[in-house]
């Protein structure tokens, strides 16, 4: 029994299929190898996708998959999104936006102005508890006007209703899809109408998301889909980085970005933030109730130093309680670097010989603390303030700041806050007021002075604008001199990205914009 | 011990040759049976320690979900809505019958069943213990045994000069040196993530260096001991092959402490990868337990470690029982 040859139409048959499946695969391959792919390299997985839910952790996916009324720019201006044109009514109140007509949800329903009625309806259920509700407190009423015109009231006037609703929290969502998701499936599956939709999630591993060919951004670039890969360790990003895994990372240690942006591959993003870091002494514990020890510590401490050594200059010596990125931001005269004048302003205040105090800092979060306390803690001894340093962990040091002023530990401890809105009345209300003491709110270390408290309240009804910013300067001139906190520097984005990548917008609002992005 | 009619279709393995139940399996069987009850009692403990500890320890749950900023009321809801104002037995009490009907409660990160993320961690965690563990033994036996036959010359001192530097070396620093020679110089392998065969190349290695020195060098210690044993003395007298003294009868013998150490190292391995996972992004139990803790998510800390516990406790078990076939000398009566 010999081999049976294959007679002519089989081999022929046969053949053909080959060739079609080769075909076929050099489709595919070559499909896949023309799909242009952003990867970016994040640190945490999301709890959730729903923004609604979420703090800083929206700012990078939640401005792809969604769309906002309106935008910040760069600049710090605000650019229409959603809204093309909008106008303020005489009293203030009510704020009416013209929507761009046509516009879809990634699920095909229209982005009209019931939807956007909708979306906040939801965003606002009190039933639905989401986190970010309370910021949305200031929105009385919304009407539709029109099929493309919806109209906000506010109770009282808001002078910086635009900062609210260019928040990531007030993306405008599908309200049919979370209608019939629900929360926990809106959750893990969100709907907008952004340049991107959501196309996949492992958890632990990497989110997907694929563009939008029907947005208006769609041919401002030429990424077809973006991979969020996460990846926990720190130097492991700048390994990605370097080996061109990965196109763009959002947080590197300083050193690493330093280094980085000397490779020619590879660029820093060294774009202040809207974030500073201060410390912040217990009003009610002596000294630090008499401003001339305050003062002391201010003098005592040289902080291009720490910036120079510990940061590599991604940071900026603070001049104000406001940073940059804030409206009517104005620098104040710096406290200089002088050990000499703490000295005196020491033995002014009654301590010739300095005095011993504790400095709290938590660990895990806030990248290089441990170094700037430990030169602090040098810097301060050099004056004769003998300071014990107070290593706690995050979330234990979370629950301590929380303490009344009767049961409170701490007496210095490190503090950061970020102005994420862009708000003046952001930057000082809830940390400076003496009504949000702790445990009401941000205010951790006491500080109370009626001036200020009226001109907070003050810089939220003035309806004229130079009224408003002369309210806000003359804030920050008493802050500054009061050293309420012991403001120290103004941090900077520490992110980085290949030099093939083009159009990603790293704002001072922590935030990161991929919607227009080309990779050559 | 009471004698158990066999109901077995023949003779032979557990039934005896008087139609009983042969007293070797009986007394097996009240072996595991002991163990098993002691393990439960394990888990009881354990559990409750980790409750106990996670409830005293400094740290808001309630604080960490619902924000530092979050007013007042909203904390207190959140704390009743995941029962945290109770007193602490009656949370504990709670969440043992969850456990009992097979429920592992809802992680207070993500408000969702927190079972799925769990095994999902646990296997990959699993797997990478395992083979590295695997990869541990065929390395360092091997190693163990030719250092241990050529006792005293350079392939001796070599080996264990080896397995000295592997115990040493930290593993994180062992992963980042990889990773920068594998990776940044070689352009060989990724630099992270897990699901392809490259990917597990350099976790595998860092994580099975400390364990190859730790068997090389037990191994090694065994076999010239038991080299000079009597009995090795009687093979080779016998007029057996060499191959077949150290093979059949030394390396039998030195086996049982090797099993012993196998048996622990598993358990830490599986316990133990969280840094190897972190630098290589691996999304692994070890890194979800760790970050569960860091923001107090309770249930997901006492069930991971729950299903830690338990898996080490089976591989103990499992041990144990693989000494009865090493060493007939091994019974459990």
């Amino acid at each position: 029994m010999g081999i049976r040859p294959m007679n002519g139409t089989t081999l022929v048959g046969r053949l053909s299929l080959a060739l079609l499946f080769c075909g076929w695969l050099m489709l595919i391959a070559v499909s896949a190898a023309q799909e242009v792919r952003l990867v970016v390299g994040i640190t945490d997985d999301k709890d959730t996708l729903d923004v609604a839910d979420l703090g800083t952790e929206a700012n990078d996916f939640g401005l792809i998959v969604f769309d906002r009324l309106v935008t910040f720019t760069a600049e710090g201006e605000f650019a229409p999104e959603l809204a093309t044109d909008w106008s303020v009514s005489d009293d203030g109140l009510t704020w009416t936006f013209n929507l761009r007509q046509g516009h879809m949800f990634h699920d095909g329903t229209p982005v009209n102005a019931q939807a956007v009625k909708d979306s906040f309806d939801r965003l606002m259920d009190p039933e639905l508890g989401f986190l970010r509700r309370a910021v949305f407190d200031v929105i009385a009423d919304i009407e539709v006007v029109d099929e493309y015109t919806v109209a906000f009231t506010t109770a009282d006037v808001h002078p910086f209703m635009l900062n609210t609703l260019a928040d990531v929290a007030a993306s405008i969502v599908s309200p049919t899809a979370a209608a019939e998701l629900g929360p926990e499936g809106f959750a893990v599956n969100p709907v907008g109408s952004g340049p991107y939709r959501f196309s996949s999630w492992e958890r632990g591993t990497r989110i997907m998301f694929e563009k939008n060919h029907d947005h208006w951004l769609a041919d401002s670039g030429n990424v077809d889909v973006i991979e969020f890969r996460i990846v926990p360790d720190i130097s492991s990003r700048a390994i990605g980085l370097e080996t061109g895994e990965l196109d763009f990372v959002m947080r590197t240690n300083p050193i690493d970005a330093a280094r980085l942006d000397t490779l020619p591959n590879l660029q820093a993003y060294n774009v202040p933030l809207v974030r500073n870091l201060v410390i912040a002494p217990n009003m009610f514990v002596e000294p630090f109730d008499d401003v001339r020890v305050r003062h002391a510590i201010s003098h005592a401490i040289d902080r291009q130093l720490i910036i120079d050594v510990f940061l590599e200059g991604f940071a900026r010596v603070s001049d104000s309680a406001f940073t940059p990125g804030v409206w009517s931001y104005t620098p104040q005269d710096t406290f200089e670097f002088d050990p000499d004048r703490a000295r005196e302003l020491l033995a002014e205040a009654g301590y010739p010989d300095g005095f011993s105090t504790t400095l709290r800092v938590p660990t895990g979060r806030i990248g290089g603390i441990i170094d700037t306390a430990e030169a602090v803690v040098q810097m301060l001894g050099d004056v004769g303030i003998n300071v014990e340093l107070d290593l706690i962990e995050h979330a234990a040091w979370i629950v301590t700041l929380r303490a009344p002023p009767e049961e409170a530990t701490h007496e210095m401890t490190f503090w950061t806050w970020g102005t994420l809105t862009g708000e003046p009345d952001y930057a000082v209300r809830l940390q400076f007021h003496s009504d949000n003491w702790s445990p009401t709110c941000c205010n951790r270390n006491f500080y109370s002075n009626p001036e200020v408290d009226a001109l907070i309240s003050e810089g939220l009804t003035a309806i004229d604008e130079d009224e408003r910013r002369a309210i806000y300067e003359r804030i920050q001139e008493i802050v500054w001199q009061e050293q309420g906190h012991i403001f120290l520097y103004d941090l900077n984005h520490t992110s980085v990205g290949n030099t093939r990548v083009e159009g990603v917008q790293v704002l001072p609002t922590e935030r990161w914009d991929f919607r227009a992005v080309t990779k050559r | 011990m009471p004698r158990l009619a066999c109901c077995a279709r023949g003779r032979g393995g557990w039934c005896g040759d008087d139609g009983y139940v042969a007293a070797s399996a009986v007394s097996t069987f009240t072996y595991v049976s002991r163990r098993a009850l002691q393990a439960l009692l394990t888990f009881a403990v354990l559990s409750l320690l980790v409750f106990l500890t996670l409830h005293m320890a400094p740290g808001d749950p309630a604080l960490m979900i619902a924000g530092l900023d979050a007013p007042e009321r909203v904390i207190v809801a959140v704390r009743d809505r995941h029962g945290l104002d109770l007193p602490v037995h009656v949370q504990y009490l709670r969440w043992v019958s969850q456990i009992a009907q097979g429920d592992f409660g809802t992680s207070y990160r993500t408000n969702r069943a927190l079972a799925p993320d769990l095994w999902s961690g646990f296997r990959i965690s699993l797997t990478l213990g395992a083979l590295s563990l695997g990869f541990a033994i065929v390395v360092g036996i091997p190693l163990g045994l030719i250092a241990g036959i050529k006792r005293g010359t350079t392939v001796d001192f070599g080996v264990m000069f080896l397995a000295g530097i592997g115990m040493s070396i930290p593993g994180f620093w062992l992963a980042i040196m990889l990773t920068l020679l594998f990776t940044l110089q070689l352009g060989w392998l990724p630099f992270a993530g897990w699901g392809t065969w490259q990917q597990a190349v350099m976790p595998v290695l860092a994580l099975s260096s400390s364990t190859i020195a730790l068997l090389a060098r037990m191994v090694r210690s065994m076999i010239v001991e038991i080299l000079l044993e009597d009995y090795v003395r009687t093979a080779r007298s016998k007029g057996l092959a060499e191959r077949v003294v150290v093979v059949k009868h030394a390396l039998r013998n030195a086996l049982a402490p090797v099993v012993t150490m196998v048996g622990i190292r598993f358990g830490f391995l599986v316990s133990g990868t969280v840094i190897t996972e972190t630098v290589f992004s691996i999304p692994g139990l070890g890194r979800m337990l760790v970050n569960a803790v860091g923001i107090r998510d309770f249930p997901v800390v006492q069930a991971g470690t729950l299903l830690i516990v338990v898996a080490i406790t089976v591989i103990n078990l499992l041990v144990d029982l693989t000494y009865t076939f090493l060493d007939p000398r091994i019974r459990y009566d």
